[in-house]
């Protein structure tokens, strides 16, 4: 007998999330709960392929010829061909990125006190902590949640000041990095991204973003 | 799970940065991912934001993919569902009297019934006409044109919460058939 009471709450928003229904803050929350909590998560993949079998009646239309160009320009901006390699822009993927992330950023207002950030992205296990020393001129991250990068792979951490090409800090591993910056002002980007073991090998990024910062101020 | 499923090879490569497979997996993806923004937006030049969103967050989010869970087009239309219906809800409320929005959303006549097509969709097909016709038609409604329960409560003249619980025991009888 099909009663209300038989379809837990959590079971109960999955269906919901996945049908579509929810008012945008109540989807704004499962979203969250997908992104911490594996069970719930699971609850929706299995609605999601227990829907699945509706998605036959979606047709197919082709967007403008054009789309994929400038989904790729975003992502993939060309380098610019008089610049150095580390000048390459790596802006275009990160700015593309940053709309569908989440940013947390908070810093004291006086320049001389300690800057803490948090490095995050949408649907992202990684979460980085950055804490930067303005006295000792020192920047360090740790990797504060999130699995390793896996096998043959590394994060490696980038600082983009505003309006600047993106400048590699090195990858960062299971202990913390500190690198020495004389300064970190408001507008400046720290990101991560997945590369090879060792770190891009030309300097620019290569792999996906996978969290990111900007400094406020 | 074991069938061959070349998206999931796809999305696999693109999850360590294969622009090729990227560029083969939007040309055997796009258009479905944009006919669904379309539908459920409405809007064209919207639909081709979401589209771009979508394969964006395909790129960033590909290692997240896990060909044990899920068939790939099933992921695929997953991300861009989602993306889609939370730009439609993220929308201002239409204004009193403005039905129009409701009425555009109507589901395109015949559309459903190509589900009686084949395979996993006759199951689903058959398992949808053990419901009510009309809790049937909603849940159909909802999900491929992303209707809320606001529309679905304006359409079918119920309360909200009448309408939720309503549409959560279809649901739950759906699954009940479904894994029967």
């Amino acid at each position: 007998m099909s009663d209300l009471s038989d379809m837990s709450d959590r079971e109960g928003l999955a269906a919901e999330y996945v049908l579509g229904t929810l008012p945008l803050v109540e989807r704004l929350q499962a979203e969250r709960l997908i992104a911490s909590d594996a069970a719930f998560a699971a609850l929706v993949a299995d609605w999601q392929t227990r829907l699945a079998p509706l998605n036959e009646a979606y047709d197919d239309q082709a967007p403008s010829p054009d789309l994929l160009n400038r989904i790729e320009v975003r992502l993939f901006p060309q380098p610019a061909k008089a610049s150095p390699r580390w000048r390459m822009p790596f802006f275009g993927a990160l700015a593309a990125a940053l709309a569908a992330f989440v940013l947390v950023a908070y810093w004291p207002t006086s320049p001389h006190r300690l800057i803490t950030a948090t490095l995050v992205g949408e649907d992202q296990p990684l979460v980085v902590a950055a804490r930067f020393d303005p006295d000792a001129g020192q920047l360090t991250f740790t990797r504060a949640q999130g699995p390793g990068a896996g096998a043959g792979k590394d994060y490696e951490l980038w600082v983009i000041p505003a309006g600047q090409a993106a400048v590699s800090l090195g990858v960062l591993g299971d202990s913390d990095l500190t690198v020495q910056l004389a300064s970190l002002p408001p507008g400046t980007t720290l990101a991560v991204t997945l590369e090879q073991t060792g770190g891009s090998p030309t300097g620019v990024a290569q792999g996906p973003l996978l969290v990111a910062t900007v400094i406020g101020g | 799970m074991s069938d061959p499923d070349p998206i999931a090879d796809l999305i696999q490569k693109v999850a360590v940065a294969d622009r090729a497979a990227f560029r083969a997996l939007y040309s055997s993806a796009s258009g479905k991912l944009f006919a669904i923004a379309v539908r459920i937006l409405q809007d064209r030049t919207e639909a081709e934001d979401a589209v771009q969103e979508v394969f964006t967050r395909v790129w960033l989010n590909a290692r997240r993919f896990d060909p044990a869970k899920a068939r790939g087009m099933t992921w695929l239309i997953a991300v861009a569902r989602n993306h889609a219906i939370d730009r439609l809800r993220a929308r201002p409320a239409p204004t009193d009297g403005d039905d129009a929005m409701a009425n555009l959303r109507d589901p395109t006549p015949g559309a459903e019934a190509q589900l009686t097509a084949k395979g996993e969709a006759r199951r689903i097909g058959d398992c949808f006409s053990t419901l009510e016709p009309a809790k049937a038609d909603a849940i159909k409604g909802a999900y491929l044109n992303g209707l809320s329960y606001e529309d679905l409560s304006a359409r079918h003249d119920v309360p909200l919460n009448t309408m939720r619980s309503w549409l959560r025991r279809g649901l739950l009888k759906l699954k009940e058939c479904l894994e029967a």
